[in-house]
């Protein structure tokens, strides 16, 4: 097979989803054709540029926000692609060795203590290892000295905070707090949930708030951009 | 869920009259609406009441050509005899992947032919959890005879795998927790026959009521929910189709909630 089909074809299975052979993808038509990890280990094999496939992973990924953003997307469709490009960068990583400045960066994802919401956390985080992020997630009711303690350890470039509650929101501002008395300061932080808003990131100190997973696809994008000065 | 198309019964009058008449056309056509509907299995029952088991050999072995020509879809045969089931089975000739309906568990001579016919083609059956008492307005003993069947069948060569048991349903507008009972047997022969598979009949649920398919379907979702593994029904019927695409999406049956989705794109719960 040439390169070129192959790249293609791993494309078409992202946008449909298609996890592995049992998933019958999108348009129900794929049931038994090999799952996405399959092809890019196969394209692996007759050796496709590693960096080609992770670009095809950006590109099916950004075909696929659209296809949500336009509604014929349902939330479910747009995980199973997240989840096809996840483990298939499982695969690719080991090949991208060396090639670091390809890498968007790590993401350390937690919801604040006092709050037991998931939903919300665990979409973002899917669809941010879909987007070709090192995503870390330190889950539930996370205390500020446990997500400090991790931001020391993980050393992430991002770090995302999840409150879906009016009382633990304020648990934000004692992380950014408690990070500025540690002395670390090149973690950009962004907030998300329902009572969240941009003025309330202002005003505790965070460097953004995401509206939902592909807000925070875009946001990030553009803080890279703003990092290396494009 | 396998899905098994009931509209080609001869308790039917359409179907009857069909038979009679010996019109293909319109046989081909209930066959034809329910493979594009969905349908896994197509039912073929020539059992027309007269008695005379030589017609109902030779209507049935009729219905089979008809199918065989105008589906792919897998064919069950339905009789009450064994020597229709026989003859109808050897007329196949294994041309086609088929299953039998039905046995129950009075496991005199009748019934044990059928089995014995099963288990020499490895052909899956239908076997209904009632006896030579009727039905059993109970659970547990709902749940014993299916073990009993189990247990002859095993012995005479049908492993539990090809047994589909239909754990009956009779109708709530006489006894409000009969479908209760039915629930809790599905469960039941799950839990103690593992490797059998379960089938539903719908249409007693709603005997004696009115806007009998709403009772229909939703009785199947909840049945779904369950872990009933295949209904006798007509998909056709669009309550019951969002019945089935909701019942595998609440059970977790449905990954990524792809059918839910597609159903819903293809019109299924109205516009889109």
């Amino acid at each position: 097979m040439n390169q070129e089909s192959s790249l293609d074809r791993i494309r078409h299975s992202i946008v449909m989803g298609h996890v592995d052979e049992n998933d019958e993808g999108f348009d129900g038509t794929m049931e038994g054709e090999p799952g996405t990890v399959d092809l890019v280990r196969e394209a692996l094999d007759v050796d496709v540029n590693p960096q080609e496939i992770l670009n095809i992973f950006n590109e099916s990924m950004e075909e696929v926000g659209k296809l949500f953003e336009s509604g014929k997307y349902l939330l479910p469709d747009m995980l199973a692609s997240a989840e096809c490009v996840g483990n298939a960068m499982d695969i690719l990583e080991p090949h991208l060795v060396g090639k670091q400045e390809n890498q968007k960066g790590k993401f350390l994802i937690a919801t604040v203590k006092g709050d037991l919401h998931d939903i919300g956390k665990n979409i973002v985080s899917t669809i941010l290892k879909g987007a070709g992020y090192q995503v870390k997630d330190l889950g539930i009711d996370v205390s500020v000295n446990d997500i400090v303690a991790a931001v020391k350890e993980f050393k992430p470039d991002f770090l995302g905070l999840s409150a879906l509650l009016t009382t633990t929101m304020t648990e934000m501002e004692a992380v950014i707090k408690k990070l500025k008395e540690a002395g670390i300061n090149d973690v950009k932080v962004l907030i998300g949930g329902a009572p969240t808003s941009e003025e309330f990131a202002l005003k505790i100190g965070a460097d953004g708030y995401c509206r939902d997973a592909l807000h925070a696809v875009a946001k990030l994008e553009q803080m890279q951009d703003a990092l290396s000065g494009r | 869920m396998i899905i098994i198309g009931e509209r080609v019964n001869a308790t039917r009058k359409i179907i009857r009259t069909a038979i009679q008449d010996k019109d293909r056309s319109a046989i081909a056509a209930e066959i034809i609406s329910q493979d594009r509907a969905g349908a896994d299995y197509i039912d073929l029952n020539a059992g027309t009441g007269s008695g005379d088991t030589d017609q109902e050999k030779n209507d049935l072995c009729w219905l089979i050509d008809i199918a065989l020509e105008c589906t792919e879809k897998k064919l069950v045969l339905d009789a009450a005899g064994p020597e229709v089931l026989q003859h109808a089975a050897s007329h196949l000739n294994n041309r086609r992947a088929w299953m039998l309906n039905s046995i129950n568990g009075e496991l005199e001579g009748s019934a044990l032919a059928v089995i014995d016919l099963a288990s020499e083609f490895q052909a899956p059956l239908i076997a209904l959890a009632m006896d030579q008492d009727g039905i059993p307005s109970e659970t547990e003993r709902r749940i014993a005879i299916c073990e009993t069947i189990t247990e002859a069948a095993e012995r005479r060569g049908l492993d539990q795998e090809l047994l589909f048991f239909d754990p009956l349903v009779l109708p709530v507008s006489t006894d409000v927790s009969q479908a209760m009972v039915t629930f809790k047997t599905i469960e039941g022969i799950k839990r103690r026959i593992p490797a059998a598979k379960t089938t539903l009949g719908l249409s007693n649920i709603s005997y004696g009521l009115k806007k009998r398919t709403t009772i229909n379907a939703a009785f199947l979702t909840v049945a779904i929910c369950c872990g009933l593994f295949s209904a006798i029904c007509d998909p056709d019927r669009g309550e019951i189709r969002r019945a089935i695409v909701l019942g595998e999406l609440l059970a977790g049956r449905d990954r990524f909630c792809r059918k839910f989705s597609r159903a819903y794109r293809e019109g299924l719960f109205g516009e889109a």
